[in-house]
């Protein structure tokens, strides 16, 4: 993919300022519970230290300084060892008020050292030592230290966990459906609005996107019928010209005949022309319907090398007369496709007269039937397509260049007149946008011209 | 002195009539059928034009084409323009280019008058 998503980065983000957070806030807990942790303890030495002095004292005085040391010794243990000393002892100034003194020794070892002075009738006899290792101080901070480490560790995976899934529902899941109707439009397809359940700025995006391809595809409809028009001024200039002059020559030989002729050899050939115009005429007008005609495809499965064959067969006088030499070839697994034969014939037939007429001094014509996709004209509005192919490729005189774009206008020629009206191409090029299909053109000056018939198959369908 | 009339129009029917019209009215009429051939006619030496009549669309070169190589070139030989209706770049073509339009379909009467005119007969 392209880098690192947007939702992920967030909760990265998220999950590291979380961390830090917890980190620092551990840090001072841990270190404040260990301290309330040692006070606690100190404040117990000493009442432990001070009950045992007491109890000391009471004894020595009722049975006697060897019975009092003696339970002393009773006292130490390996856990807590209890010492006594004569005065003078080695004991800090306050504690000569009674009161007992506890420290917490660092070296060699973490020692709780702890001071009781003893007196017997306000005279002070000596003091008890305890000393006790601090090792419950150390496993308390340890274990301190594990929880907060777990309990961070716990809310750090919940909140990436959390974050990952929301931001995937508010951010991820809106941007991905935004994305696709970008390429939906982009592709040419301004249907299906887009709609996101949330109101929020990604809301906003996907409304103001919806209303950018309502109006896009407003626009391409527009232009689609100004090019229409445009089309049918251009028709309507052609069809002027192309009966103006047959018209013409009726009306004057009919003249002719009506008011001057002087013999009838004279007559006969007005009346000769006249239906010779009268034929080109009707020809044009035939060819005029046939182009403008809203007949719907009968469509019915058929093999499109057959058809080739048959167009091919049909040109056949006509191209060995020229001498022109056609070759048919198949690059295709599956030929077959739901068209109209008919219509089709007339296609493939028509761009080989084409390329006949092309080549004044004979050459070759290639028809190529291929599996091939290919990218539709931007009006027929989808992504790539499977088609079939039918190329039809020559080596004659090519079409200039300011001229290529002109090749599907209907009364666009560069023949002799009486070898076309103009409306060949144009014919062909309906009948194929009929099937949802296109056909492309492309050629050099004296090179040749190339014509390929682009048919659509079915998605998903048989190929 | 008989008047020396060009015609350069590529439909054969279309060609006939005119010749035929104006050759009854005692001009003498040369004809041709595309635009490279009336650019050689009018470019030959020694000839002597009253007058071309010529078609828009033909192969090859457009009358018009060639109207505006001789107007580039020299004389002020008369033109006449065949044009058909709602062709309105090449009317004003022809205007600018001084020839004189007359529209298809028309009568022999209509080109004769413009003959006439053309020639200030």
């Amino acid at each position: 993919m392209r880098g690192m998503r947007i939702v992920p980065k967030l909760s990265l983000a998220f999950v590291a300022a979380t961390c830090g957070i917890l980190v620092v806030n551990g840090w001072f807990r841990v270190r404040r519970e260990v301290a309330f942790y040692e006070s606690d303890r100190a404040r117990d030495h000493e009442t432990i230290a001070r009950s045992l002095g007491v109890a000391v004292a009471s004894i020595w005085k009722s049975d006697g300084r060897a019975k009092a040391l003696e339970t002393v010794d009773s006292f130490d243990r390996d856990v807590m060892r209890v010492r006594w000393h004569d005065e003078p002892v080695p004991i800090a100034a306050d504690a000569s008020a009674g009161q007992p003194i506890t420290t917490l020794d660092a070296a060699p070892k973490r020692t709780w050292h702890t001071w009781v002075p003893v007196e017997i009738d306000g005279k002070r006899q000596g003091a008890l030592e305890m000393i006790e290792p601090a090792s419950s101080e150390e496993r308390f901070a340890r274990s301190t230290e594990i929880d907060t480490i777990a309990s961070a560790a716990a809310i750090v995976a919940l909140s990436a966990l959390l974050s990952l899934a929301l931001g995937q529902w508010l951010v991820g899941r809106p941007v991905s459906a935004l994305a696709s109707k970008a390429r939906r439009v982009g592709a040419g397809d301004f249907g299906g609005p887009v709609v996101l359940p949330r109101q929020d700025e990604l809301y906003d995006l996907a409304k103001e996107m919806n209303a950018m391809s309502e109006n896009l595809s407003t626009t391409l409809a527009q232009l689609r019928h100004a090019d229409r028009l445009t089309t049918v001024g251009k028709l309507a200039s052609g069809v002027a010209h192309e009966l103006g002059t047959p018209l013409n020559v009726v009306h004057a030989r009919a003249a002719m005949i009506a008011h001057d002729a002087t013999s009838s050899s004279e007559t006969q050939e007005s009346a000769t022309v006249i239906v010779r115009a009268a034929e080109r005429m009707t020809k044009i007008i035939r060819q005029l319907l046939q182009f403008a005609r809203k007949k719907t495809v009968t469509k019915s499965r058929c093999d499109v090398l057959d058809i080739c064959r048959d167009a091919i067969e049909l040109v056949a006088p006509i191209a060995s007369r020229r001498s022109a030499r056609i070759a048919l070839a198949s690059e295709s697994h599956a030929t077959k496709l739901d068209a109209d034969a008919g219509e089709i014939q007339q296609v493939v037939t028509n761009l080989v007269m084409n390329a006949i007429q092309a080549m004044p001094k004979g050459g070759r014509v290639d028809v190529v039937v291929r599996d091939e996709r290919a990218t539709p004209p931007i009006d027929l509005g989808t992504s790539a397509l499977d088609c079939l192919s039918i190329e039809v490729a020559d080596e004659g005189t090519g079409i200039a260049p300011e001229n290529l774009a002109r090749v599907f206008e209907p009364f666009f020629t560069t023949k002799d007149v009486g070898e076309g009206t103009g409306l060949g191409l144009a014919v062909s090029y309906g009948i194929v946008r009929e099937h949802g299909g296109w056909i492309r053109v492309e050629s050099e000056v004296d090179r040749g011209t190339r014509f390929r018939v682009y048919l659509p198959r079915p998605a998903g369908g048989p190929t | 002195m008989t008047r020396h009339v060009l015609i350069a129009e590529d439909d054969a029917d279309m060609r006939a009539l005119v010749a035929l019209t104006l050759r009854r009215d005692g001009y003498f009429v040369e004809e041709v059928r595309d635009g490279w051939a009336l650019l050689a006619s009018l470019e030959a030496p020694n000839i002597l034009l009253d007058l071309v009549i010529t078609d828009i669309r033909m192969p090859g070169l457009s009358g018009l084409d060639v109207v505006e190589r001789i107007r580039t070139k020299s004389e002020s030989v008369p033109v006449i323009v065949m044009t058909a209706f709602g062709d309105e770049e090449a009317r004003a073509t022809a205007t600018r280019l001084g020839a004189v339009l007359i529209d298809k379909p028309f009568s022999m009467d209509a080109l004769r008058t413009a003959v006439c005119h053309v020639l200030r007969e």
